[in-house]
């Protein structure tokens, strides 16, 4: 006779009939708390007061120049001026406050992670570490993207409605050179966010990660003024040092600016065409990649 | 003094443990590369060029950056590892605290200065300088890293984000706003030790006026300030660690 | 005839607190807690948020308290800072160096508090909590329960009058707590003032007769254990007996007014009274009255997880 026995696997289950968002999501969900973190969103107040200062003052050059514009009424399209003259100076007059922003907001994507030891959540969700690091870094260059578009628009938008023929004369006008300007916003995102994602990857803490990316940048800055204008080196390869000569080269080569009409000579150097600070904002992107997928398949896997 | 003694040994350890010392080192070692680079293809007299990076950007940038990385760490790193509840915790008096602190991130710091000043030192003599530029430099160097040393101890214990804030300091107060308006000299950190620098230097080595403003530029101006700076930042360090809650 | 003392205070107190508020902003973190600890262990209970730790950091001068005053050995540590050789606190945090190893962190904590730094001195310390041998491995690579003990080295190398320990058996395993919790009884016996805050209560229980127990901020209840819980008359306890016929039993306490409530089943009944006392001389009486044998008789609710569950309930 066989004693009757039972056993309770599982109750109450229910299969989720949601939906399942994939990869994206996870790189969308990252991106976006990323840039929550390093802005101060929904967080107490103390902690986006430098950041959105940083960014209201990104405003001052650009209000300046259209207050300028606007009592003299020297405008581009008064003047006959390359209207895109001072979108692109732009970007020199923002160089100082640009790194700030990046050297401020750069270490909050990898470190507070690392340094709250919050991996191993990470780890233990179907989160893959190419998506982890995609979305620290699309969510930092969005950030950095913004920083630098909002004085750019504002300019844009004021020279727009300087023109004799109205605003949306202007905003025609200047369509064409749109393209351009977000190339090189794009260029100078990536050309600040890779150095700053590259120290994070080996820093325990978000101030000496600050304080390496501003030296390195200020160094290779040197370097390459030190061969680009001092002729100081035979080795022109050094003149791409610099990530913040890079993109400006870059920005030359995308916006095509000149004050007098022709082709500007190489940002870099007689011997070294704009493009090349392109490929080499690239390459580093490429290599900071690979290191940080590396770094990070330790923490999470594949 | 056995309880400083410990602290301070314990703060360098914490200061110069890890990878930071290598970081720190590079660091302090691209002013050398840079004055290498600039006198290997310059026509221009060596001294003119030691003084010009001395000025810029040894001593304005270079020097602060390691020592703001260096005294932000010293009592922030205890308030963010939750140590400082152990350092407070004591019978040590909090001005002794303070005191101890920024004395060894300013000896950590100092460090670097010496390695920075060392290979300058010896990329002039080699580019046949004959002046005397390493106790200058290094003086000057040890004045600036006393005073940001002090400083910023003291900014680090009340600021998360001590070392932004040190930059932005550098950046737009010392070298943007002081730079336009001379009278504001009095208030810069780093021309404190371009002071003491300038009054050892020789006469052919000395540094270009604009930089200074309004400073008298001798060593007892200089010895004068840094001491209001040092005592002052300690002094309020030690009433902060006293009145504030240290958890 | 002397007053009896509130179970809140102790005579020859170490430590007293008197009106003890703290707030945060609009959040009252500690309201108004009056009491004093002196030689041996005290529990202090509370759930999470009730300002346990809050109180604590006060009592140590860590945080400045809103209002009320603080009393450390006749000081107050807030203003005198000679206090903190003879006392010493262990936190909940990790308030440990990473890089140090456990007989430099022991070493650097005694040299601190300006007491024997020698390395007898400092071995014995790290003896009392087992840690000989991990003394010169780096406190980073320790386990919880390690950097706990570490912690607790570094406190008894001063041997501090008045201990204070946060949550001090986080992490440990069972091994270790029953080691930790002998040697507090060892100071409590040498003459120690030991205050222990911890959330695992069936330790607090075996620690300490003597609790103190705030919630949401208040002193909730104070004393003896089993006191507090008399003292709960409110709420009925609960005993479990079991016997052949438990109907004619309940029956005859029912007529007794010993029990208020009884709950029958099969084997036995659960009775509900707010006289233990006279429950228990009872009982014997209704064996030999009604010649039913009781198999088990069990109190429920006179643990201190009763107590705890009852103080923050009833808020």
């Amino acid at each position: 006779m066989t004693t009757a026995s039972g056993k309770v696997y599982d109750v109450g289950y229910k299969p989720y009939e949601g939906a399942h968002d994939g990869p994206m999501a996870v790189v969308r969900t990252i991106a976006y708390d990323t840039i929550r973190r390093a802005m101060g969103i929904r967080r107490r107040g103390r902690s986006k007061v430098i950041p959105w200062l940083l960014v209201a003052g990104t405003t001052l050059p650009a209000l300046f120049t259209l207050v300028i514009m606007f009592f003299t009424g020297q405008s581009p399209f008064a003047t006959g001026a390359d209207p895109m003259a001072d979108n692109s100076a732009l970007f020199e007059s923002l160089v100082v406050m640009s790194l700030i922003f990046v050297a401020f907001v750069g270490p909050t994507a990898l470190i507070p992670d690392r340094r709250d030891g919050v991996m191993n959540i990470y780890a233990s969700r179907p989160v893959r570490t190419r998506d982890y690091l995609l979305g620290r870094a699309s969510g930092i260059c969005a950030l950095v993207v913004f920083f630098m578009l909002v004085p750019q628009v504002l300019l844009l938008v004021g020279q727009a409605a300087l023109h004799p023929d109205g605003i949306f004369a202007g905003a025609t006008a200047l369509a064409v050179h749109v393209p351009g300007l977000i190339g090189a916003i794009g260029a100078a995102a990536i050309a600040l966010v890779a150095p700053v994602f590259l120290i994070s990857l080996y820093s325990k803490r978000t101030g000496a990660a600050t304080g390496m990316f501003m030296v390195a940048m200020i160094a290779l800055d040197g370097v390459s003024e030190l061969v680009r204008e001092e002729g100081l080196s035979d080795n022109k390869i050094l003149a791409l040092a610099s990530p913040l000569e890079n993109f400006l080269a870059v920005r030359d080569w995308m916006i095509s600016f000149s004050a007098d009409g022709v082709v500007a000579p190489g940002h870099l150097g007689a011997d070294l065409p704009n493009w090349a600070g392109g490929l080499v904002i690239l390459g580093v992107a490429v290599v900071t990649g690979l290191l940080a997928r590396r770094r990070y398949r330790k923490e999470l896997g594949a | 003094m056995t309880a400083f003694a410990a602290m301070y040994t314990n703060t360098l350890r914490q200061l110069l443990g890890g990878r930071r010392i290598f970081g720190l080192a590079l660091i302090s070692l691209i002013p050398t590369f840079i004055f290498f680079m600039v006198t290997r293809g310059s026509t221009r007299g060596v001294d003119s060029m030691v003084g010009e990076l001395f000025q810029a950007p040894y001593i304005s940038l270079f020097m602060p950056i390691i020592a703001i990385m260096l005294a932000g760490a010293a009592l922030g790193d205890e308030r963010r590892d939750q140590t400082l509840s152990f350092l407070v915790l004591r019978p040590v008096p909090r001005l002794v605290i303070a005191a101890t602190k920024s004395l060894a991130a300013a000896t950590a710091a100092s460090i670097f200065a010496l390695i920075a000043s060392s290979g300058i030192a010896v990329v002039y003599a080699n580019v046949g300088g004959d002046g005397q530029v390493f106790f200058p430099i290094l003086a000057g160097s040890v004045v600036v890293m006393a005073v940001y040393g002090a400083v910023f101890t003291l900014l680090g214990l009340v600021i998360t984000r001590s070392t932004l804030v040190g930059l932005a300091f550098v950046f737009l107060w010392e070298s943007a706003l002081v730079y336009n308006f001379a009278g504001l000299a009095k208030l810069s950190l780093w021309r404190i030790g371009a002071e003491m620098t300038d009054s050892l230097f020789e006469a052919s080595l000395k540094l270009d006026d604009s930089a200074f403003g309004v400073l008298d530029r001798t060593m007892g101006g200089s010895l004068t300030r840094m001491g209001i700076v040092v005592v002052g930042s300690i002094a309020l360090t030690a009433i902060l660690l006293r009145r504030r809650d240290n958890v | 005839m002397s007053a009896e003392l509130d179970p809140a205070f102790v005579n020859d107190p170490t430590v007293e607190v008197a009106q003890l508020s703290k707030w945060f902003g609009q959040k009252v973190a500690v309201s108004d807690i009056s009491c004093s600890f002196g030689q041996g262990i005290t529990g202090l209970l509370g759930p999470n948020g009730a300002g346990k730790t809050t109180m604590l950091r006060m009592i140590t001068g860590l945080m400045a308290p809103s209002d009320g005053t603080i009393s450390v050995l006749g000081s107050d540590p807030r203003s005198d800072n000679s206090v903190y050789s003879r006392m010493a606190l262990v936190p909940e945090d990790d308030a440990v160096y990473p890089y140090l190893t456990a007989r430099e962190f022991v070493a650097y904590s005694a040299k601190l508090s300006g007491a024997d730094a020698s390395k007898v001195a400092v071995a014995q310390a790290l003896e009392r909590t087992s840690m000989m041998y991990a003394a010169d491995r780096k406190i980073g690579e320790f386990s919880k329960g390690m950097r706990q003990r570490a912690k607790v080295s570094g406190a008894l190398v001063g041997n501090p009058e008045v201990l204070i320990l946060d949550e001090p058996l986080n992490g440990t395993d069972p091994v270790q707590r029953a080691a930790l919790i002998s040697l507090f009884h060892e100071m409590a016996d040498e003459g120690h003032t030991i205050i222990v805050s911890s959330h695992v209560l069936a330790e607090v229980e075996r620690m300490s007769n003597r609790v103190i127990a705030v919630v949401d901020g208040r002193l909730a209840a104070a004393g003896d254990v089993a006191a507090i819980r008399a003292a709960m008359s409110h709420i009925p306890l609960r005993v479990r007996i079991e016997s052949e016929n438990p109907r004619v039993l309940c029956a005859y306490l029912l007529r007794e007014g010993v029990v208020q409530a009884v709950e029958l089943d099969d084997v036995g009944a659960n009775l509900q009274t707010i006289d233990m006392a006279a429950l228990g001389q009872s009982i014997p009486q209704a064996v030999v009255a009604t010649g039913v044998q009781i198999s088990r008789f069990e109190a429920f609710d006179q643990s201190l997880e009763s107590v705890f569950r009852y103080l923050v309930r009833g808020r």
